[in-house]
């Protein structure tokens, strides 16, 4: 309790009690003086007394002379405090009395002596030539000792009283130079505290740490702590500006849109150039829910459900990329990739989602152009060739008069060649289509037993005038493909394979599931593919020889055209050299995940 | 003797497929440089068969089958296109056949005459490309 009393209360009440401590213990020590000494006098004043009248009245004693005895014994009454006195004759009987002395013989009166503490005796023998003729009792009491004793215990009170009101005075007056700096400290504590105001100071300045005055060294250092933090503070806001600063010059730098959201999908930044694309200002889009702006629920084309949505579920998984279409401020549709990642918070949970996205209306633009030029090529060249082939099929064909042999060699080498040239179109704007549609495929479930026999079959003529044999293996799977795509590409493997295998040889084709694909392999007991040549078939217009090319009617694409198959339906395709000779080519096609649904 | 209206804006196309049902034999032909010209000689006298060029500059193949459909005069005519587009969008209804460029001027008559039998067997759409062998 004593602790929470404020610090000026706390030293003056120090002072006050060591004060009052030390002056009641000087009153007593001074009173207890007094005592002994009125005390000690007090008993001399008795004994000599005592001397006096013991002699005085041995003379009556003797003659026994009681009156005079008498008399003499009452002269004690000019002290006050005897209060009874006797002298007793040599029997032990009392002579004569004063005051209140009983008549009792003395060895009666021995027996009761008086208590100390009130009264004070004394026997004094009275003799008469040295001889013992009788005794003389005195007893008084102590109120002269008594009114001593109030008396100065009344003054010592009023001088302790003063004394301690002059103590208070003082100590009230000089207790604030222990508390004032200390009241000064704990203000400053306070406000620093409370207001967090770190700009106070409370010392002087001029004290140094080995100060012997430890409050002031006190105050002092609290001053420079406070300096301390003032400069950490400044340093620490002063570095927050210049990482913020050069964040945001990152992100209006970028050229792509970027977005933060929240766990709840609503925009807790956004940059520049997203703001800009579309079409609102930055703090437009603050706090509001992307999807609700830009995604909007009455645009039938365009509406996504929340669940939908592939922003919002991208808190679930991070998407490469995504095409959909965003709606501007004024309505207007405006196609964009986007990527979302999820932003994790320390404890590892999703926190929001950071969207890039960008504007690809003229990379969309583009791509119809290529399109637009693969058909206009496509017709373009097309319509010379039909013309050419047709005029020499007909010169060929003898209807418009018979040619001699070498000149139907010729005819028969310029229609060779336009097949040629129609086949290299067909491949390079196939190739092109591929490259181009990338993901847009028929993808539908497919039997791989149907195709890869529907394959073989296609090209069972190609085989039976080579002299190959084709033998096929294939577990019954299903697959989501392109049926079409999917058998172009097995055609092209086995007449690769047909067209490299000496006669008499086989081809063989399998199919079977492993590991999450199904995995299709081709092999010939032909030439082979050297080592270093195993990538570079895939490339467009390699071939092993190049005398392969005139030979072998091939156009170079077939199986650059077979790779881009195999990777638009998310699988591989490889060349290998097996044990025993010729060459392996072996397809990955992924089987369906579970749930997955035909597009 | 079967009448066959063939429709492309190239004359050397016009020139290989007509010296083609010629070889064949038993065909009168006609040819139009556009589809207009088309249209109006098939009013005149309506053929057998139309074959139909698909990119042409002005009335584009799709466009000119629907004005001959139009026509109560043309629209019992079955056309098949001919075209280097290997997939047509839009498929318009009433085309009996598509037959792909470059194709085989000795093989056409008999494709077309197959295709016009079929129609007459049963009026639905065909595809019967004719392999560029």
């Amino acid at each position: 309790m004593i602790d929470n009393l404020p610090i000026r209360v706390k030293v003056t009440a120090i002072v006050m009690m060591t004060t009052a401590l030390a002056l009641v213990v000087a009153c007593a020590a001074f009173i207890a003086h007094e005592v002994i000494a009125t005390h000690n006098s007090d008993e001399r004043d008795l004994s000599i007394l005592a001397d006096v009248v013991a002699s005085n009245s041995s003379a009556a004693l003797i003659f026994r002379d009681a009156e005079s005895a008498r008399e003499i014994l009452s002269a004690v009454r000019a002290h006050p405090s005897i209060t009874r006195a006797a002298v007793y004759a040599s029997n032990g009987t009392p002579f004569v009395t004063y005051g209140d002395h009983p008549q009792i013989p003395l060895a009666e009166l021995q027996k009761k002596p008086v208590s100390r503490w009130t009264h004070i005796e004394t026997f004094r023998t009275v003799s008469f030539r040295g001889e013992t003729i009788g005794t003389l009792h005195l007893v008084a009491d102590y109120r002269f000792l008594r009114q001593r004793v109030k008396r100065d215990v009344a003054i010592m009170a009023g001088i302790l009283a003063c004394a301690l009101l002059m103590a208070l005075l003082v100590a009230v007056y000089l207790q604030r130079v222990v508390s004032a700096p200390l009241m000064r400290l704990a203000g400053a504590a306070h406000q620093v505290r409370h207001e967090k105001n770190y700009a106070v100071r409370v010392g002087t300045g001029a004290g140094s740490p080995n100060d012997r005055d430890e409050i002031r060294g006190v105050l002092d250092a609290f001053d420079e702590m406070l300096a301390e933090v003032q400069r950490h503070q400044s340093n620490l806001e002063e570095n927050v500006a210049l990482r913020t600063a050069e964040l945001q010059m990152i992100l209006n730098s970028a050229a792509e849109g970027i977005v933060g959201l929240d766990r709840n999908g609503a925009v807790t930044f956004i940059n520049p150039s997203g703001a800009a694309l579309l079409g609102w200002r930055m703090r437009d889009l603050i706090d509001r829910s992307l999807h609700s702006m830009i995604h909007p629920y009455d645009a039938p084309e365009h509406a996504y459900s929340l669940q939908e949505c592939p922003i919002c579920s991208a808190a679930d998984e991070t998407a490469p990329f995504r095409v959909t279409t965003f709606r501007r401020s004024d309505g207007a549709s405006v196609p964009v990739e986007i990527t979302a990642a999820t932003i994790e918070d320390p404890t590892g949970n999703a926190a929001g989602v950071v969207v890039t996205f960008r504007d690809i209306t003229e990379r969309l633009a583009v791509e119809r152009m290529k399109d637009e030029f693969v058909s206009t090529v496509s017709h373009e060249l097309r319509t010379p060739l039909t013309s050419i082939r047709g005029a020499l099929t007909i010169l060929g064909s003898g209807a418009m008069g018979s040619l001699n042999p070498k000149g139907m060699r010729m005819v028969n080498i310029a229609v060779a060649n336009t097949e040629r040239l129609t086949r290299l179109i067909n491949d390079m704007l196939d190739l092109e289509k591929l490259h181009a549609a990338g993901v847009a495929l028929q993808r539908r479930p497919l039997r791989t037993e149907q195709v890869l026999a529907h394959a073989v079959d296609g090209v069972q003529p190609i085989a039976e005038r080579a002299g190959v044999t084709l033998q096929l293996s294939a577990e019954p799977c299903e697959l989501l493909a392109d049926y079409d795509r999917i058998q172009q590409m097995l055609s092209n493997l086995l007449s690769n394979a047909i067209k490299f295998s000496p006669p008499d040889s086989l081809v063989e084709v399998s199919g079977a599931p492993s590991d999450g694909q199904y995995v299709i392999r081709v092999r010939d007991y032909g030439r082979g593919i050297p080592a270093d040549k195993l990538e570079l078939i895939f490339e467009r217009f390699q071939q092993v020889d190049a005398s392969d090319s005139r030979d072998k009617g091939g156009t170079g694409l077939g199986l650059a055209i077979s790779r881009s198959i195999a990777i638009a339906h998310g699988g591989t395709i490889h060349a290998s050299i097996p044990d025993g000779g010729g060459a392996l080519l072996t397809v990955a096609l992924p089987l369906p995940a579970v749930n997955e649904e035909v597009a | 003797m079967k009448r066959v209206l063939i429709v492309d804006d190239d004359p050397d196309i016009r020139e290989i497929a007509v010296t083609g049902f010629e070889i064949a034999g038993g065909w009168e032909i006609r040819e139009a440089a556009s589809g207009l010209e088309a249209l109006e000689l098939a009013r005149l006298d309506p053929p057998e068969v139309i074959l139909l060029d698909v990119m042409m500059p002005e009335n584009d193949g799709p466009t000119t089958a629907l004005m001959l459909q139009a026509d109560e005069r043309t629209r019992q005519v079955p056309i098949i296109f001919l075209s280097a587009k290997v997939h047509l969008a839009e498929r318009p209804p009433g085309i009996c056949g598509f037959i792909t460029k470059p194709f085989d001027p000795l093989a056409l008559p008999e494709a077309v005459a197959e295709i016009v039998a079929s129609r007459a067997a049963e009026p639905a759409t065909r595809n019967v490309p004719i392999p560029p062998a």
